[in-house]
């Protein structure tokens, strides 16, 4: 060996040893194969939100990077309360349809769609639009509303949640999607991907009596990651949130933020949501106490962020 | 064998209104639609209550042209005892062997259970109109006893099937369960069961007031049975048949007032001697006759109301203790009631609106309305609370007890009010954030304000709430640090200040 090539090997080995492996950790529990031309987020702003999905996936590869030929997939949207789409209190149907259309095309055996909502159940389903929409694209709604339908898991990680009842889809299934919508929230100031998580779970009084913030940062380290937080931002609820009055209290901005990285998913919602009402970062603690517990970082300047205006 | 084409037109009718009231009220999968309740609306105790005096007219013209089809074909609590004689007696033989004679009217104990029932109706208590109707009786049969019941089989279907990847059953949770309406339902039941067994029609034709009353119309009812005296050759074959017991072959009368036309008797007679017919305006074909009263059955009949009255005295008394109950104390009636009174006096606590309400917030309620409103149906927060965009219970009121209003009107009554105790609130005890109660609120009558340390906590403006529980619902704190107290009367809230929509556009993505 060259001294030439020695020097050169010893200073690679040493670059590589700062390197951290996290991303590449979490893309693997992602069930997804890291591609280094993949950006860490996406964001697209001025389309339907069927064509901003496109646009974002694409980015990533395209939904079969995701999802493979005869897996069944979990939507996990926003179907909290039983308002109508305009009132921006539940995930945009079109988008739920447009994705379930997605998993379909890249040859998923069944796509199944559920939310542990706050209002009645059914009525939540229909009304939100996004049972009409996933039924149209050929996907299932499966019932929350019942203890049976969850099962008891450990979280290893958890600080103050060590265990909890998640519900039997999710905990089944081959890959899922996180849908939240971007909304204001009067207990932890703000619900995006971190807080869509209490959809999943049974037992929600748990989290609000124990440390509302800390156990959404728990839950969040659950094993099975979503594939990709897909942030409907079309119409979001800018204050009293997260039901909401009226139509007051929503602003259509045509914007689809997109990312693997839950962290980095909200932080850039946030500061999305900040142009529009004043919200500092800091106080939606569970992001921070996410980013304690290694989900991800909320340092957008260090990730590859694609951004596309339609 | 001859055919006995009424007989069966009777039975016939009778199960097509029986199977979708039963169904109604035990339809656990909620396959049917909300619309079926109309099947409640032909009932008459609910219908004399609501004024919907069309019914009234139709179900009295009827027994005046007929007899009391009513108790035959309409209330649910006959057609059950029918069930009971024919299902319980086993083979026909054994069936033809039990011994039915005719008996004498027990007069004086109907009429006085039929006065003292509408006498404590006009003075203002509904009480023993609640626990002697037949239709809300059944009402509460079916939904105290057998609907429970029948809550885990729906809980099996819906796992097996969900194991299955099949998500169309939908599971329902149990509603609570109210001793007092399972005590008083079972207490019903096994009455009309034993006295159906033994003396076919007795409860209709001493307790039932609605027997009572339906009677003194079908006294002078156009068609009735009759018997041709001059073919009969007192052989009492039919007074055998008789589940009302008031064929007395001996003088061949029929006491028209207590006939529920079943026609049971028509085919019984070997002599072609009775009949189904238009018997004219006289008042009876002849008159029953009274026959002196031995002082034995005098005596039992004197225990019998005493002992009744004495029972009932206090509910018909105990009308305005609701009054001077506390209002924290009182129970919040179900949106639609309107004021306190019109809604005790008009509920029958038939718990229509208890199996229906799809967020299980109804509940029977035990002496919280006084004993006047025992099991009326009362709002409870702990399994769930009122959805905002529902008017499920009142629109299958039968009984006019909860008026229907529309969506826009229900979302601004004010059921209730919200009260809230900062020292029992998790934030100011644990000092981390929650805000379960505002993320309920649908009127943000509960809104989270800035605390301190970055923390927000809840702010009450009772004018604006309506009292649907979902904040008192949802507070993990333990006791809650949230409730909802009743309001006396039921008020319109105050309508939120209505908030101007702004045009808001961002042309960056502020990152």
């Amino acid at each position: 060996m060259k001294r030439r090539d020695f020097l050169l090997t010893a200073a690679m080995t040493g670059v590589a040893s700062t390197l951290r492996f996290d991303k590449l950790e979490a893309a693997l529990k992602n069930n997804r194969i890291a591609v280094s031309s993949t950006p860490d987020l996406v964001a697209v702003m001025g389309g339907e939100p069927a064509i901003m999905l496109d646009r974002a996936l694409a980015k990533f590869g395209g939904i079969s990077a995701f999802v493979k030929k005869g897996q069944t997939v979990v939507l996990k949207p926003n179907i909290g309360w039983d308002k109508t789409p305009e009132l921006a209190a539940n995930t945009n149907p079109a988008l739920v349809g447009a994705m379930v259309h997605q998993c379909y095309s890249a040859g998923a055996k069944r796509v199944e769609v559920f939310d542990h909502t706050c209002n009645q159940w059914d009525r939540c389903y229909v009304d939100s639009g996004i049972k009409g929409a996933v039924e149209a694209a050929g996907g299932i709604m499966v019932p929350a509303n019942d203890q049976s339908f969850f099962r008891t898991v450990s979280i290893p990680q958890g600080k103050k949640l060590k265990q909890t009842a998640i519900h039997k889809s999710l905990l089944d299934c081959d890959v899922w999607f996180n849908m939240p919508i971007l909304k204001n929230h009067g207990g932890a100031k703000m619900t995006i991907s971190m807080k869509n998580y209490m959809g999943v779970v049974w037992d929600r009084e748990h989290f609000h009596k124990t440390d509302l913030q800390q156990c959404i940062a728990d839950i969040c380290t659950f094993h099975k990651r979503p594939a990709l937080n897909i942030v409907d931002a079309y119409r979001i609820m800018f204050k009293n949130g997260p039901q909401g009055k009226s139509v007051a209290d929503t602003a259509l901005l045509k914007t689809l933020i997109v990312s693997p990285d839950i962290i980095a998913a909200d932080a850039a919602s946030v500061r999305f949501f900040n142009q529009v009402q004043k919200m500092d970062i800091s106080e939606v603690e569970h992001i921070g106490m996410g980013q304690a517990l290694h989900l991800g970082t909320d340092d957008l300047n260090k990730l590859r962020i694609d951004r596309i205006k339609i | 064998m001859k055919t006995n084409g009424l007989k069966w037109l009777r039975v016939v009718l009778a199960l097509l209104i029986f199977i979708p009231t039963v169904l109604f009220f035990i339809d656990v999968f909620h396959l049917l639609p909300i619309k079926w309740d109309v099947i409640l609306h032909v009932q008459l105790v609910p219908a004399i209550l609501d004024s919907m005096w069309g019914i009234v007219i139709v179900i009295l013209l009827l027994t005046l042209l007929f007899g009391r089809i009513y108790c035959s074909v309409i209330c649910p609590a006959g057609i059950l005892q029918d069930f009971f004689s024919r299902f319980s007696a086993g083979k026909k033989k054994r069936r033809q062997r039990r011994v039915l004679k005719y008996a004498k009217p027990k007069n004086w104990l109907r009429y006085t259970i039929l006065a003292l029932t509408v006498g404590s109706f006009m003075l203002g208590s509904s009480a023993l109109i609640v626990l002697l109707d037949p239709y809300s009786n059944m009402g509460r049969v079916l939904a105290d006893l057998v609907r429970p019941a029948l809550i885990p089989l729906n809980a099996f279907v819906v796992n097996k099937a969900f194991a299955m990847g099949i998500y169309s059953f939908l599971p329902v949770s149990a509603s609570g369960i109210s001793m007092v309406a399972i005590v008083v339902s079972s207490l019903f039941l096994i009455t009309i069961a034993v006295m159906s067994l033994l003396r076919g029609r007795l409860y209709c034709n001493t307790i039932c007031p609605v027997g009572t009353f339906l009677g003194l119309v079908s006294r002078f009812s156009l068609f009735r049975v009759v018997i041709n005296e001059s073919a009969c050759t007192h052989c009492n074959v039919c007074s055998r048949s008789c589940k009302s017991q008031c064929i007395d072959s001996k003088e061949s009368i029929i006491d028209t007032s207590r006939c529920v036309t079943c026609f049971n008797c028509l085919t019984s007679c070997t002599q072609n001697a009775i009949g189904y017919r238009f018997a004219g305006f006289s008042k009876s074909h002849k008159a029953v006759p009274t026959v002196e009263k031995t002082v034995n059955t005098r005596r039992r009949e004197f225990l019998a109301l005493s002992t009744t009255a004495m029972m009932t005295a206090p509910f018909a008394m105990a009308q305005s203790q609701s009054k001077k109950l506390a209002t924290q104390q009182l129970p919040i009636m179900p949106p639609g009631a309107g004021k306190r009174e019109h809604f005790n006096m008009r509920c029958t606590a038939c718990h229509a609106c208890v199996t229906q309400c799809p967020s299980n917030v109804l509940i029977p309620a035990v002496f919280d309305y006084g004993i006047m409103g025992l099991m009326q149906p009362r709002m409870y927060y702990d399994k769930g609370f009122c959805q905002p965009n529902c008017t499920i219970c009142m629109d299958v009121c039968p009984a006019g007890a909860l008026t229907p209003l529309t969506l826009k009107e229900k979302q601004l009554t004010q059921v209730g009010r919200v009260a809230f105790t900062l020292e029992d609130c998790v934030v100011y005890k644990n000092h981390t954030d929650c805000g379960s109660c505002s993320e309920h609120c649908p009127t943000q009558a509960v809104k989270m304000v800035d605390y301190k340390d970055g923390l927000r906590i809840p702010e009450v403006t009772p004018e604006i709430c309506i009292g649907c529980g979902g904040c008192e619902y949802a507070c993990p704190a333990r006791p809650k640090a949230i409730v909802v107290h009743a309001n006396y009367d039921q008020q319109w809230a105050k309508k939120p200040p209505k908030e101007k929509e702004k045009n808001i556009e961002v042309q960056s993505f502020g990152f």
